[in-house]
């Protein structure tokens, strides 16, 4: 996720979800975030067993990361459909064959427009989508029901992206950020 | 001496683990492959940029053949002579070329070294802790800090992204770091107990020292991986087809990658064995600094898990050894804190690892110390580095493992299975050795019989080494554990240990290149018989300090370390005496010999008074037979009276009848002589023992022990082979001690 809107979009929705589900981790989220998107995906990951390191397999769920990873689905998500929709334009031969650079370009407007406020099949089909992310990611049922409804929430709200860190989409305050 | 005993188990860090040497030895073994692989590489480039004079590589091989076929074998081509004949590089040349190979080696290491906890910070996007927002987290971090005695060396980070409940200590020299991972931040709300025992962990690695060494290592390692070994792996084989002009005959190359991979194996395998220890350390210092309830609540979750995961897919192959792994399993780790033997384990692959980077690493250290101190390469000076770092971690091993077989009542049960581990790996390693590829591809050959014999003969001299050490530690530990100062028989054993494995490995490391020197003397005789000659041979012209005397001095070192060790721990715990101890010996060598001298002066002068005519003096061969068969009867008689340590006992009996037959034999020659040919015939006649009397007597002395040890070591081993059959499974060599 390159673009700075989307990735702000995205630890906004992600913030809503850790607010619901683990609010005791918000007082390092902000630095989760930063973490997140600086590292590309597959060094996310640690090794585990690295010499003079613990080397045990037990993990513990951090809800900060999981809500990352399953806003980022989100977001990206709904920017493909996007993207998508605008590409689907391009109607010529040439311009399917050209659909990866209009596709680039297209990430690059900053004015392409945030999707709109979504129909509920579809806030359901993302709902979905969270849910089974969020399993993946290590997080129990209750957690990742908890933790997709938060952030399919803010989507309902407002599909727009926060106007500054620490507000929801909709302009409600999530949670103290710092205790 | 009543003193309470000492526990040395219960602080495992009492003796020095030997590890860091175990690293050092790999450290050694890694940069011998580097001059190997570097001067491989470098010397094509020394004759293509004309370095040498115009001389092309195949006229420069032929001449060294015609050097080297051309030597009668009365005296060695003079290194001189053949770098004139052929332009040879001047061997300091060599060395230069070698010393800047692993100049470079070691500081692209350094540098790396030094640049890698800033490239790890970076890489994972590690922060500081966050002290503002969690004040009271980090002072409990300062605490825990202190308590390990690490104080504010420490710098705390936090991995945010990191679900695993870890921690890694990293860092360079002033600069240390211990990692704290968001699932370990996670425990400081929910599980403060484990929270704590995790971060305790990873500040008893600083605690330890174990940072620096572990990575240099680890450093040292990838960049050998990569720049070394897989190079040498796919360009020796090829080499000959791709420069034929360039390079030498194919089984050369060969073995060279051969060594190659022996060394790619074996130093991933003997890190993680060190690594093992170092967690296992660790673990034990946490406990001490009050971990031991958090950190057996996290192994034994882990320990579950792992079970479970093997319940659940029980089809599934077995997890890979625990070798394969940098980290001791959860199991294995509860059981080292339940049983602080496991902290001190020294096995049969340990010593494995140790002998195989030994004899895979030797020749270019000895080539360069012979070079830089201008001493023989084939000599136990040039071996002595190699020696040290193999002796020590033997030696600071085998005490650990006596200490705390000893202080957990219980004898340590790898001992011989270490022996022969280390015998294993003497003899594999020389398979990889420079001395052997190069043999495969010059004029010189080691024909496989005598390989083999080569190889049984190491297999049996790392035997013999390992249990002398296992021998001097179990004679003197009483000591260790009831003395005054505890290091100082560990510091006698690693002084006396090391020059003599030394002396030891450069006997066997040569003896199938003296089977080679021999072919050019004796070119009828089948090679077997050659390398036997050469054991006898290498022994009698043994070249370290260029007298006779220093042999029976070293077996009088190699008996009375120990036999001391016996006296001094009887004395100090109060126990009896017995048949043991050095005087027990001395008496049993002076008292057969005495006996046997004199019936030998008896014979002497009576076949002078009542025979004379019909019996004549005892010819110095016969005398020197009569006093080496003197020697091995003193020996057997000592090694069946001795309660313990019998080969020892014998072996100094034999040393003993070895300074008294000899000359009885010789005053019995000179009293006859006096008798049958007169008091006043100074031809033949000699009362007071002239220098040459006394050179032969020592000759004798040697000569006897030369026949006697061999014996002796024999029949003490094949006695208490058969005693051990005899004895009951789980008595210890150490049982009277147990019963105290």
């Amino acid at each position: 996720m390159e673009d700075d809107r989307q990735r702000e979009w995205a630890a906004s929705l992600a913030r809503r979800g850790v607010a619901a589900v683990a609010p005791q981790e918000l007082d390092l989220f902000d630095e989760t975030s930063a973490a997140f998107f600086a590292l590309p995906p597959k060094a996310r990951t640690a090794p585990s067993k690295e010499p003079l390191g613990m080397g045990l397999e037990v993990a513990e769920a951090i809800v900060s990361a999981v809500a990352l990873g399953v806003a980022v689905d989100v977001v990206t998500q709904l920017s493909t459909r996007a993207l998508d929709a605008a590409g689907g334009r391009v109607k010529s031969r040439l311009g399917r064959l050209l659909r990866r650079s209009k596709r680039d370009r297209v990430r690059q407007d900053e004015s392409l427009p945030l999707p709109a406020p979504l129909p509920p099949e579809r806030l359901a089909d993302l709902r979905e989508i969270a849910v089974e992310r969020a399993k993946a990611l290590g997080l129990s049922d209750d957690q990742a029901e908890l933790l997709a409804d938060a952030i399919i929430g803010g989507l309902a709200v407002s599909g727009a992206p926060d106007p500054e860190p620490g507000t929801a989409p909709g302009g409600e305050p999530t949670a103290p950020a710092r205790e | 001496m009543n003193r309470s005993p000492r526990a040395p188990w219960s602080t495992p860090s009492a003796i020095p683990s030997g590890t860091t040497l175990r690293f050092v030895l790999l450290v050694i073994a890694m940069s011998a492959a580097v001059v190997t692989e570097g001067m491989f590489w470098t010397g094509p480039l020394l004759f293509a940029s004309g370095a040498l004079d115009g001389i092309t590589p195949g006229g420069l091989r032929r001449c060294v053949l015609e050097v080297t076929k051309s030597w009668d074998g009365g005296s060695s081509p003079s290194l001189e002579e053949a770098v004139a004949r052929c332009g040879l590089p001047s061997p300091a040349q060599i060395l230069m070329a070698q010393v800047g190979v692993l100049a470079v080696f070691w500081a692209v290491v350094l540098v790396l070294y030094w640049l890698r906890p800033a490239l790890r910070v970076r890489r994972r996007h590690l922060r500081p802790f966050p002290a503002d927002r969690r004040p009271e987290q980090a002072r409990e971090l300062t605490a825990l800090a202190k308590a390990m005695g690490v104080g504010d060396r420490v710098t705390f980070l936090v991995d945010l992204l990191n679900p695993r409940v870890t921690g890694l200590a990293f860092g360079r020299r002033g600069r240390r770091h211990v990692m704290l991972s968001r699932g370990l931040l996670q425990l400081y709300d929910t599980d403060r107990q484990t929270y704590r025992a995790v971060v305790l962990h990873e500040l008893a690695h600083v605690r330890n020292r174990d940072i620096d060494i572990t990575f240099i290592t680890d450093t040292a390692w990838r960049l050998f991986l990569r720049g070394v070994l897989l190079p040498g792996v796919i360009g020796f084989p090829l080499a000959p087809f791709v420069t034929p002009s360039l390079s030498g005959p194919v089984p050369f190359h060969l073995l060279s990658a051969l060594q190659l991979v022996i060394m790619g194996v074996l130093v991933p395998l003997a890190r993680n064995a060190v690594l093992h220890s170092r967690e296992l350390h660790a673990d034990a210092r946490a406990v001490q600094a009050g971990a031991a309830r958090g950190l057996t609540a996290i192994l034994e979750r882990q320990h579950e898990a792992e079970e479970e995961a093997r319940r659940a897919a029980p089809k599934r192959r077995d997890p890979p050894p625990d070798i394969l792994s940098s980290h001791p399993s959860a199991g294995r780790r509860l059981r080292a804190l339940s049983d602080p033997a496991e902290l001190s384990a020294f096995g049969p692959g340990v010593a494995f690892g140790l002998g195989v980077a030994c004899t895979l690493a030797y020749e270019p250290i000895t080539d360069l110390v012979g070079e830089v101190a201008g001493v023989s390469r084939y000599g136990p000076v040039a071996l002595l580095p190699v020696a040290a770092v193999l002796g020590g971690s033997l030696c600071l091993g085998v005490w650990r493992a006596e200490l705390a077989g000893r202080g957990l009542g219980r004898s340590w049960e790898d001992a011989g299975r270490a022996g022969r581990g280390l015998g294993y790996g003497l003899a594999l390693g020389t398979i990889g050795s420079q001395s052997y590829s190069v043999s495969l591809g010059s004029a010189l050959q080691i024909p496989f019989a005598v390989l083999v014999l080569w190889w049984i003969t190491l297999v049996l001299g790392g035997r013999l080494a390992m249990l002398w050490m296992v021998r001097t530690a179990h004679a003197w530990a009483p000591v260790v554990r009831h003395g005054r100062r505890p290091w100082l028989p560990v510091a006698l054993t690693l002084a006396t240990g090391i020059p003599l494995l030394s002396v030891w490995l450069s006997y066997l490391l040569h003896l199938a290149m003296w089977e080679e020197v021999l072919g050019r003397l004796h070119p009828g005789l089948p090679p077997e018989i050659r390398f036997f000659v050469g054991m006898i041979d290498r022994a009698i012209v043994f070249p370290v300090a260029g007298t006779e005397f220093f042999n029976p001095v070293l077996l009088w070192v190699t008996a009375l370390v120990p036999l001391c060790g016996l006296t001094v721990s009887r004395r100090m715990t109060g126990r009896p005496r017995g048949r043991s101890g050095p005087a027990f010996a001395i008496r049993c060598g002076l008292a057969v010999s005495g006996v046997a001298g004199l019936a030998i002066l008896r014979i002497h002068v009576q076949s002078a008074l009542l025979l004379p005519g019909l019996v004549g003096w005892t010819t110095i061969p016969v005398g020197l037979a009569l006093a080496g068969l003197v020697q091995t009867v003193a020996g057997v008689v000592a090694l069946h009276r001795a309660s313990e340590l019998r080969a020892l006992h014998g072996m100094l009996a034999a040393a003993t009848a070895g300074a008294v037959a000899p000359m009885a034999v010789m005053l019995s020659r000179d009293q006859f002589a006096c008798i049958h040919w007169g008091y006043d015939n100074p031809e033949f006649c000699e009362l007071v023992p002239s220098a040459t009397t006394w050179h032969i007597a020592l000759y004798g002395q040697y000569w006897g022990l030369l026949a006697a040890v061999p014996i002796i070591v024999f029949w003490a081993g094949h006695r208490a082979a058969r005693q051990g059959k005899r004895r009951p499974a789980g008595q210890g060599h150490h049982a009277d001690d147990v019963r105290r």
